[in-house]
């Protein structure tokens, strides 16, 4: 039988194709062993998986700010009368050079920046391609899937929105709607609604990256963790009254699954999401059939480790987000959880 | 009926002689549906090799194509009939597939699929979905014990699926060709526009992509902007200025452009930016104002007036022509050591 096609998309931070397919598969096979009949079996012998990574564009963006900031910081050093601190051309070198140093915010929250400039259709056009090459190598096979996280689901929806058209110039890159239609979309902690209001893509509710016959995909699936920050300003949260598919579609190929149990403090974590047993048996079921006996279900699930404690002191923390008046907020948002991350990870070592 | 037969016999012997865009390689036949799968395979070849344009509206399709198309759902259907021994019926999906093709709307090309969804298993055309065929999981053994099939239905109906939605595979391919190619195209030319031509700073990134936003936000992929703004840039240059005393006249200097372009894809690449140039220098005045020019997105030449004095610069890059990289390497140095001295 022909194994199912699934491209994953990542977030943002640190990835390539080969360390992402890697998370994502040690994810995987973590929770398909824990069922008796999956004991020894591999998520990659059932499902072919295609890895598609588009942060080489932001990292190569930040070596270019690294390289050009270098030599004219070194002068500036030699030469330090020439501008007062405070001027605007010694602020715009001091931003260039700190941009090309490797830290937290320069691997998440520059990400998102980089992502809202002219970057983000060099980003678009690059996993365009990868998802066009992924049909083509596997054009026999017609159950294509697509799974992405976090910032991944708003550069697959806006590349979708743009690569699924039938009325686009004969020398620019589409695919007709009315040939090919995807399997499924995965979207982890989809944050497309909120990073299409400042990047003036299609809004999600309105573009074509949505189920059933007026979609490019016969199933949709939202996932998003309960205390994840990054879902809850302007949440991806479609409803049956938004029109956004008809209400056949909306009961029968689309699925919201939130999500409560805490496996690890980064509730953002593209692992915590598919190791808990409320998606990652779904998950299976419909990547590659997964079936097992009730009391085996049972027993694997039990194996799933959660700290409820946890669950208190991250709600707290992160109650206070509803709605976000700007990008600032967002980006202070992500600032704040990573520091929060390192503060935790220290305690523990 | 006599007609389909004769069509039947026509798309054993194969419709036309092969192609090598139109080649299809069969590397994992077909378990229960070898008739269904080999009317697929022929329909695939016959829409291939007949450049038969895929995307317009139905009444341009020909008629032996449509005859061809309705083959397939009667062989389909043939094929499936043990099926209904266990309770799952595709006719009906079947009659959708064909419905599609005779109506005169633009073209769809529907594949079917199966999936379990949360437990159930649907079974689906596309561009249909309200007519498909669902079965819960306990139904799903019922193939196995059958003489047909001795496996899950599930598995009986991907087979199915596999078979059936052969017939587009290689519109599917050349689809997909079509879409790698042009956004390979387009992927270089973003690619070059950031790494190949001058290099922006966060506040040019932040401008030209403020200026761009109107063609960004087109339904359809855009290239990179024709011309490259430039604001408040700094460059480090070499600048010559005769009057200024001996051994300071040939220095390194720090240049701001503060406004400017550059038409980074024509097809001699050129631009223009208003700039100052600073070096520590005696002689002359350190601070100079001119203008900059640029050259194959690389190589930069200024004049400067330094109160009255006019100064020459170069851009470093320049020396790329003229020296290996070691040697630049320490020509460098040698001038971080210079004016470490000064």
């Amino acid at each position: 039988m022909a194994r199912k096609i699934l491209i994953i998309i990542h977030g943002m931070g640190n990835h390539t194709e080969e360390s992402f397919l890697n998370e994502f598969l040690t994810a995987s096979n973590k929770a398909l062993n824990r069922y008796r009949k999956y004991e020894n079996t591999k998520f990659e012998d059932k499902v072919k998986v295609i890895p598609i990574a588009y942060d080489f564009i932001f990292e190569k963006i930040r070596e270019e700010f690294r390289e050009s900031a270098e030599p004219i910081n070194k002068f500036l050093e030699i030469h330090p009368q020439i501008f007062a601190s405070d001027s605007l051309i010694k602020k715009s070198i001091n931003l260039q050079n700190y941009f090309g140093k490797n830290n937290f915010i320069n691997t998440h929250v520059l990400d998102v920046l980089l992502y809202l400039t002219n970057v983000g259709e060099w980003v678009r056009s690059e996993v365009a391609n990868k998802i066009a090459k992924a049909i083509e190598d596997n054009h026999k096979n017609s159950s294509i899937n697509i799974l992405c996280h976090s910032l991944g689901s708003a550069v697959l929806h806006d590349t979708l929105s743009k690569l699924m058209v039938n009325d686009a110039p004969d020398d620019v890159a589409s695919l007709d709607p009315n040939v090919i239609k995807f399997n499924s979309i995965w979207t982890f902690s989809n944050v497309s609604k909120l990073m299409s209001s400042y990047s003036n893509q299609p809004h999600p509710y309105m573009s074509i990256v949505k189920p059933g016959d007026y979609g490019c995909t016969r199933f949709f699936f939202n996932i998003r963790h309960e205390l994840d920050p990054f879902t809850r300003p302007k949440m991806f949260d479609p409803m049956i009254s938004d029109n956004w598919v008809v209400p056949y579609v909306f009961n029968n190929r689309f699925i919201s699954l939130i999500t409560s149990k805490i496996s690890q403090k980064n509730t953002h974590s593209l692992g915590g999401y598919i190791e808990d047993p409320e998606v990652s048996i779904p998950f299976f079921q419909f990547m590659f059939n997964f079936k097992e006996t009730k009391k085996n279900i049972k027993s694997g699930n039990d194996k799933f480790k959660t700290y409820d404690d946890e669950y208190l002191k991250i709600q707290e923390k992160y109650k206070q987000i509803d709605e976000f008046s700007d990008l600032k907020d967002f980006l202070k948002l992500i600032k704040e959880f990573g520091e929060t991350l390192f503060e935790s990870e220290k305690e523990e070592s | 009926m006599k007609k389909y037969y004769i069509l039947l016999l026509l798309i054993y012997s194969g419709i036309a002689s092969s192609q090598n865009d139109c080649f299809f390689e069969n590397d994992q036949p077909s378990l229960f549906f070898h008739k269904t799968e080999t009317v697929a395979i022929n329909i695939a070849k016959y829409i291939c090799q007949n450049n038969i344009e895929t995307r317009g509206q139905n009444s341009q399709l020909n008629t032996n194509l449509i005859d061809y198309l309705n083959l397939l759902k009667i062989t389909a259907n043939v094929e499936t009939q043990e099926l209904k021994n266990t309770g799952i019926d595709v006719s009906s999906l079947l009659d959708s597939f064909i419905n599609n093709f005779n109506s005169s709307n633009r073209t769809k090309w529907p594949s079917f699929s199966i999936n379990n969804f949360l437990g159930k298993y649907i079974l689906s055309i596309d561009y249909n979905t309200e007519e498909s065929v669902s079965f819960i999981e306990s139904d799903d053994d019922k193939c196995l014990t059958t003489d047909a099939y001795g496996v899950s239905c599930s598995d009986v109906l991907e087979d199915f699926v596999y078979a059936f939605n052969l017939y587009k595979t290689l519109i599917l391919k050349k689809e997909a060709s079509k879409a790698v190619e042009n956004s390979k195209f387009n992927t270089e030319q973003w690619r070059e526009y950031f790494t190949s031509t001058r290099s922006q700073t966060p506040f040019e990134l932040t401008i030209n992509s403020k200026l761009y936003r109107d063609t960004i936000t087109s339904k359809h992929f855009v290239p990179p902007p024709p011309l490259q703004v430039i604001f408040l840039h700094p460059n480090l240059m070499m600048e010559y200025v005769n009057k200024a005393d001996d051994g300071n006249q040939f220095k390194q200097s720090l240049a701001i452009e503060w406004v400017g372009v550059n038409m980074w894809n024509s097809k001699i690449p050129f631009g223009a930016s208003i700039m100052t140039s600073y070096s520590d220098r005696s002689g002359v005045r350190d601070v100079g104002h001119g203008l900059l020019f640029h050259f194959n997105n690389k190589y930069s030449i200024g004049v400067t007036d330094h109160d009255g004095e006019t100064g020459f610069s170069i851009s470093v890059d320049i020396l790329k022509i003229f020296q290996s990289a070691q040697s630049k390497k320490s020509w460098f140095e040698k001038f971080n050591k210079e004016n470490q001295n000064d």
